[in-house]
């Protein structure tokens, strides 16, 4: 074999590593890499998430124990006509312990409030005095339930020593609730 | 003789004066003439292998760069004996590029003949005497072995006359050496000097050099994603309360927000009563209160003035606003209106 030949062997033999071994090795060196680089960016996000675990607790707790707290304003309820049918009797009772008079009252249908949570109102016709209106109103808002007045709409009659004693009207109540399925 | 020059074609064999076989650059084995060698010899009486080795590297160093080496060692109970062979580097690759042994002729004669011994064949003489190989070309004046002998101081009875030629003796010498003492003659040296200004060494330390910083990268690569991967794993566990909280906490803060967005509707209607003092102050008539679900009260109101009722009203710190609506009605000394009020925030007191 003549020297050339041993050239163009060895020059042979360098393009077939470059193309068999280097390259190949490279590649897989260049996505390790690429690995290496996501996977410690990974490890430092994961290294800052766990010392701001005790923060992340912490917020975890005071976040759920807001949550409770705007979640009692909403009772619970698996059947909704139930549900109806008792803040009827509360509402019913309220009116009856201030005097007022319920000419009518009347469900309409149901709303869907966000998701989970619906909306019932119940209209009531009412007469009686102002004062004991006041009083009834005041007794529906003060409750930690959410009970909304969607409407009010009343006629005034002065009594005849002059005050605005007398009213007759509607009143609609909305009433929330998270249905449980 | 034809059939044992066949066997050794690939012996190539210069004799000292007498060139015998045309130069065959592939020959494995070389007998080189004594013209082209310069021949040493060390002794020494106690030898250790260390010793030997010493000697040979030193004597080697001494004897290169333009030559090739070569080792004879006779050992005798504890003394040794080392030859050193220092061939002509230029004229060996001259004429045999491919020789791995290189070989004294008057080495390897020595083996082919007895002690004080003269031979004589077709173009020379050879003695082998106390004091080595020498041979001589016939010439008129050297026409006979005898004489040869007698001027080498050997007896006429030791002269061997042969009618072969030195390829025949050489294999002969080659015969009777020792496997141990020719592989002393194994020379490797000859091509890395062949290659001695060629390329090839380069690419085979730049080959070496890549692939080491290749094979090196790659392990550190590999490490890497090992540790960070045994780190993660480490640390996946610890991290699952962190993320469950974290989850837990993004799930609450979206329901938290759509509870409070709902809480936010909450209106009141009771502060209208006490917003409207100022009606009942005025010894005003309410007629009509009608409250919508967009946090507005519209009123009808009795009064001796529309526009002093507003004023008093708008002085409210509850309300916010208060829009007239529609005309004023003159009714003899009282004037019929409709106001919208809107309460500042929506307080519960």
């Amino acid at each position: 074999m003549t020297l050339k030949n041993q050239y163009l062997l060895l020059v042979l033999g360098f393009l077939l590593l470059l193309k068999f071994v280097w390259v190949p090795v490279q590649e897989w060196q260049s996505e390790s890499i690429l690995e290496i680089e996501l996977k410690t960016k990974q490890l430092n996000k994961m290294r800052l998430m766990l010392g701001a675990s005790d923060q992340i607790s912490e917020a975890d707790a005071k976040t759920q124990a807001l949550l409770e707290e705007a979640k009692s304003a909403i009772p619970t309820t698996s059947n909704v006509e139930e549900f109806k049918l008792s803040m009827q009797q509360i509402v019913e009772a309220f009116a009856k312990d201030k005097g007022l008079r319920v000419q009518r009252y009347s469900w309409s249908p149901s709303n869907q409030a966000m998701q989970g949570v619906i909306k019932e109102i119940l209209e009531l016709r009412l007469s009686g005095s102002m004062q004991d209106l006041i009083a009834f109103q005041n007794e529906i808002e003060m409750q930690n339930q959410l009970i909304n007045t969607e409407h009010l709409n009343i006629n005034v009659t002065k009594s005849k020593s002059g005050k605005p004693s007398r009213f007759r009207g509607v009143v609609r109540i909305g009433f929330y609730a998270e249905v449980q399925s | 003789m034809r059939n044992l020059t066949s066997k050794f074609n690939e012996l190539l064999i210069h004799f000292t004066g007498v060139y015998t076989q045309s130069s065959k650059r592939t020959s494995k084995i070389l007998v080189v003439p004594s013209t082209h060698y310069v021949h040493k010899q060390k002794t020494l009486v106690q030898a250790s292998n260390k010793d030997i080795k010493n000697l040979i590297a030193i004597e080697s160093k001494s004897l290169k760069p333009k030559a090739f080496v070569t080792t004879d060692i006779v050992k005798n109970g504890e003394a040794c004996t080392i030859n050193f062979y220092a061939f002509d580097a230029e004229w060996v690759i001259e004429h045999a590029q491919k020789a791995l042994f290189l070989v004294p002729e008057s080495w390897i004669i020595s083996f082919a003949m007895s002690a004080r011994t003269v031979l004589g064949i077709e173009e020379m003489f050879i003695a082998n005497t106390d004091k080595g190989v020498s041979s001589i070309q016939k010439s008129p004046l050297m026409s006979s072995a005898y004489l040869f002998a007698e001027s080498n101081g050997i007896a006429p009875d030791n002269v061997v006359v042969s009618d072969l030629g030195i390829e025949y003796w050489v294999y002969e010498g080659m015969k009777n050496v020792p496997v141990r003492r020719l592989l002393g003659m194994f020379n490797p040296s000859i091509q890395s000097a062949l290659y001695e200004y060629d390329y090839r060494p380069a690419i085979v330390c730049s080959a070496l050099v890549l692939g080491v910083y290749l094979g090196l990268s790659s392990l550190f690569y590999y490490w890497k994603l090992q540790s960070l991967n045994e780190e993660i794993t480490t640390l996946t566990p610890q991290l699952s309360n962190a993320f469950s909280s974290a989850n837990s906490t993004e799930m609450a803060s979206s329901s938290l927000e759509r509870y409070q967005s709902l809480l936010n509707t909450r209106m009141f209607t009771v502060p209208i009563w006490l917003a409207l003092k100022p009606i009942y102050e005025a010894n005003a008539k309410l007629t009509f209160v009608r409250y919508l679900v967009d946090g507005s009260f519209t009123v009808a109101i009795e009064a001796e003035s529309a526009s002093g009722i507003i004023n008093q009203l708008s002085e409210v710190e509850t309300i916010d606003s208060v829009t007239l609506i529609g005309d004023v009605q003159r009714l003899k000394s009282k004037e019929k209106f409709q106001v919208s009020i809107k309460l500042a925030g929506n307080k519960q007191i």
